[in-house]
């Protein structure tokens, strides 16, 4: 071990970290006897060490701590105790509720009768009771509508959720989980369509990174999208009219729709959409004059300015006269 | 690992743990939540450790979980990113520890968790080389480089001599 001024940091360091035995800690211990100036050097290196600090303590730590196996002990003794309770309870109520079946004397006397103690065991054993018509009692199964509804989200297109022309008729809550298949558009605005208040779809959605979804177990309720309530539909009287005014007084359709409205109470109900659907299926929709656009329309600039027209007097006009005259129209006479 | 065992660790390492982030992050809220997740991992995963290796593993999984969040909320500051005037403080400092702090954050995170996984817990180089995912050789030459940052920082700052 050579000690000299290109390496005694690395032994400095070395014996700092507790790495030289006893030997080579007295041979570095004399070169630094001899080199006065790197004593300090070592005293610094010394005081690189950390020194934990124990009053830094993380508050909250004994909620780490998970119950023991007393606990669990306790807990099964508890569960073993009901159990017991209940057995016995279910031999109590056999026994003088609907003992009729079991022959007590019989049981007795065979008691007495000194059987042998496994065959008066086995006669205390209970027969299976079979209740008659269980199966109405069952509730029914929700996996079908599951797998209905999970079909349904699974097919659906990327933000659009569509039923099956079918109706889905779930009438519970369901837990669908796929979020593989549905992605976080579909998740954020969701547009299911079926009966109007029936289905109630709670997604759970599962962490994934696919899908860039962080919450866990992130629930989502939807309510199926109130469909157009079926109205009644124009009687054949007021189809009639109608068809008689369409041709009497043709206006736009907005327009029209107005004026039917006021035109009789008949009308008072009749939406926009009922309207518009009876004269597409008649093709007179397209009998109604379209309204014309705004760019469409004359220009009306007094209108649009809110001023009074300024009518324009007669010599304006005929200084404007040659201004305004075409180019191939003759000139006027110098008469 | 029993139940009981894992009290065990809980009680023994949380708040070695707890100071090993700590050190490092600065950050009390970010320390525990590491230390919780770490003990998460480790009863969720408690059947397939051994009591013996818990300590190991226990700061094994809390240094990823660190590393991840640095990596995530780029915390990484570099020697080279510090300010001059980090480098060449002239305060005066009653306390050697706050000085050590100040010098620790001026080291690159890798040298400063094998210098306090060294003078914290003690633990060998090949032993921080296992949770740093480290050979035996690179440890050593952190711990070296980071010594020697940590004496020039002390020299600079002339709080010694």
């Amino acid at each position: 071990m050579k000690i000299d001024l290109h390496n005694y940091e690395s032994y400095l360091i070395e014996y700092v970290e507790g790495n030289l035995d006893k030997d080579e800690s007295g041979t570095l211990m004399e070169w630094v006897a001899r080199n006065p100036e790197k004593q300090v050097e070592l005293e610094v290196y010394e005081k690189t060490r950390f020194i934990p600090d124990e009053t830094i303590a993380m508050d909250g730590w004994e909620h780490m701590i998970k119950p023991g196996t007393g606990q669990t002990f306790l807990k099964l003794n508890r569960y073993v105790w009901i159990l017991n309770s209940l057995l016995v309870a279910t031999i109590i109520g056999y026994l003088f509720l609907g003992g009729k079946s079991v022959e007590q004397p019989s049981l007795l006397a065979s008691a007495v009768t000194s059987e042998p103690a496994e065959r008066s065991l086995t006669s205390t054993m209970l027969n299976p009771v079979v209740a008659k018509g269980k199966e109405s009692l069952k509730k029914p199964s929700l996996t079908e509508p599951a797998k209905q509804a999970n079909h349904l989200l699974a097919s659906a297109a990327p933000g659009k959720v569509v039923a099956d022309p079918a109706p889905v008729h779930l009438t519970q809550k369901l837990s669908i989980i796929q979020p593989e298949k549905l992605n976080a558009r579909a998740i954020r605005q969701p547009e299911i369509i079926g009966q109007p208040g029936e289905v109630e779809v709670e997604v759970v959605v599962k962490r994934d990174k696919k899908l860039r979804i962080k919450r866990q177990n992130k629930r989502v309720s939807y309510k199926v999208k109130k469909r157009h309530e079926s109205r009644p539909t124009l009687g054949p009287m007021q189809q009639m009219m109608v068809m008689d005014l369409i041709y009497k007084q043709p206006k736009p359709f907005d327009e029209f729709y107005r004026f039917l409205k006021d035109y009789d109470p008949w009308f008072q109900s009749m939406t926009r959409h009922e309207l518009k659907r009876f004269l597409k299926g008649n093709r007179l929709y397209e009998e109604l004059p379209v309204k014309l656009k705004k760019k469409d329309r004359p220009k009306d600039n007094y209108q649009k300015a809110g001023q009074e027209p300024k009518i324009p007097a007669i010599g304006e006009i005929r200084q404007q006269e040659p201004a305004t005259r075409r180019a191939d129209a003759p000139e006027p006479s110098q008469h | 690992m029993t139940v009981e065992e894992f009290n065990t660790c809980v009680r023994m390492y949380s708040n070695r743990v707890y100071r090993f982030i700590l050190k490092q992050l600065k950050d009390s809220s970010e320390a525990k939540d590491i230390v919780q997740n770490t003990f998460e991992k480790v009863w969720n995963k408690r059947e397939s450790i051994k009591f013996e290796t818990s300590k190991q593993y226990i700061f094994t999984v809390a240094y990823r979980d660190m590393l991840n969040l640095i990596k995530k909320n780029s915390k990484v500051m570099l020697l080279e990113q510090l300010p001059e005037t980090s480098k060449t403080d002239s305060r005066s400092y009653s306390d050697l520890n706050e000085i050590l702090d100040r010098a620790l954050s001026t080291l690159p995170p890798i040298q400063r968790t094998v210098v306090l996984l060294r003078d914290y817990e003690g633990y060998s180089y090949d032993e921080i080389g296992d949770i740093t995912d480290l050979k035996e050789s690179q440890v050593k030459v952190y711990i070296h480089r980071a010594r020697k940052s940590l004496k020039n920082y002390l020299i600079s700052i002339e709080y010694i001599l």
